[in-house]
């Protein structure tokens, strides 16, 4: 039986932008933005989950007139799957950081 | 417009960064050009640049899969060296037999078979890729033959006063002329050792293959036998 790596935390925060509404198609900006990622890390991320049929794409039918059409990015079942199997909270930079931070007695 | 200034730079980098992607990855590229209309800051424009380019070096589908299957088989083959290397050691130095260098040449070879049909077996359960037990099978085949002459070179250049009474080594120092046991020695591992690697390599991906094919019988055979042991 195939075995399932642990997502990465900003692949994580990518499945869970996704399977929030998982019908909605959504924009690769929208989503960049939603997540905080960065285009540089987010599109690496789409190609990965894509590539493991966990993600499905498609072209913008009726784009804003004068610009290109634009690709639309929605959860597969098995992506829906995993996005819901996943742990409740991948700790993300910010929690991080806070542990490093000694906390104040009672915090 | 579309070819002067920044964005026409962004356009030109996109278009080079979609055209190094693999066929089947080009539409990610065309998809991140058509973000770039919709970007509000040179800088959102370079980090679409930045993203394309990062897609364009992603492996190939598959191949990062491929290259965990041959990893993984890879440390199992080094694993599972430790006694073989061993048992070469003390084959050919501490307990060696002037008749023949190679010692226990059947178990040897039913040791190398059990490990490349393991082999394949682990990549089987690990990945439901078909070439999985292949790519496992010639990594481990291959690191078990680089190894192996590895441990030839070194026993036989640090033992060379115990190795040179082998009655192989006498007799093919004999027949090549050469003046020195040593060189002869390592002229002959530096001249088979490239096949050698070819044969673990291939022969791997031969064995391994079945192991994978073999792995549900030898689950059920193995559950057979415990019941029948009462376990």
């Amino acid at each position: 039986m195939p075995r399932n790596r642990v997502p990465s935390p900003q692949t994580m925060r990518i499945l869970r932008a996704l399977a929030a509404e998982p019908a909605r198609w959504r924009y690769g900006y929208e989503l960049g933005t939603e997540t905080g990622l960065k285009a540089g890390s987010l599109y690496p991320i789409l190609v990965r989950l894509a590539d493991r049929g966990l993600l499905e794409a498609s072209w913008e039918e009726s784009p804003p007139q004068g610009r290109p059409a634009r690709h639309l990015y929605r959860l597969t079942p098995d992506g829906q799957e995993l996005a819901a199997a996943a742990p409740a909270a991948v700790p993300g930079r910010a929690t991080r950081a806070r542990r490093r931070i000694p906390q104040p007695d009672g915090a | 417009m579309a070819g002067h200034g920044p964005a026409g730079m962004g356009r030109r980098l996109l278009a080079m960064a979609t055209a190094a992607m693999p066929p089947s990855r080009r539409d990610w590229g065309r998809a991140i050009s058509a973000e770039l209309a919709y970007a509000r800051s040179r800088r959102e424009q370079a980090r679409l640049v930045l993203g394309a380019v990062r897609v364009a070096l992603l492996p190939p589908p598959g191949v990062a899969d491929y290259a965990r299957d041959a990893a993984r088989s890879a440390a199992l083959a080094a694993t599972v060296y430790v006694p073989l290397g061993l048992g070469l050691y003390l084959g050919n130095v501490v307990f060696p037999s002037p008749e023949d260098r190679l010692v226990g040449d059947l178990a040897l070879d039913t040791y190398l078979l059990a490990v490349l049909l393991v082999a394949g077996a682990l990549a089987r359960r690990a990945s439901a890729r078909p070439a999985a037990p292949v790519i496992a099978g010639m990594a481990a085949g291959l690191v078990l033959a680089v190894l192996g002459m590895a441990t030839f070179a070194v026993i036989d250049n640090a033992f060379l006063s115990v190795v040179s009474h082998q009655q192989g080594m006498i007799d093919g120092f004999r027949e090549s002329g050469m003046t020195s046991m040593r060189a002869y020695i390592n002229g002959h591992l530096e001249a088979t050792a490239p096949g050698v690697a070819l044969f673990g390599t291939i022969a791997g991906a031969f064995i391994a293959p079945l192991g994978a094919a073999l792995a549900p019988e030898a689950t059920i055979a193995w559950s057979r036998l415990r019941h029948l042991l009462g376990h």
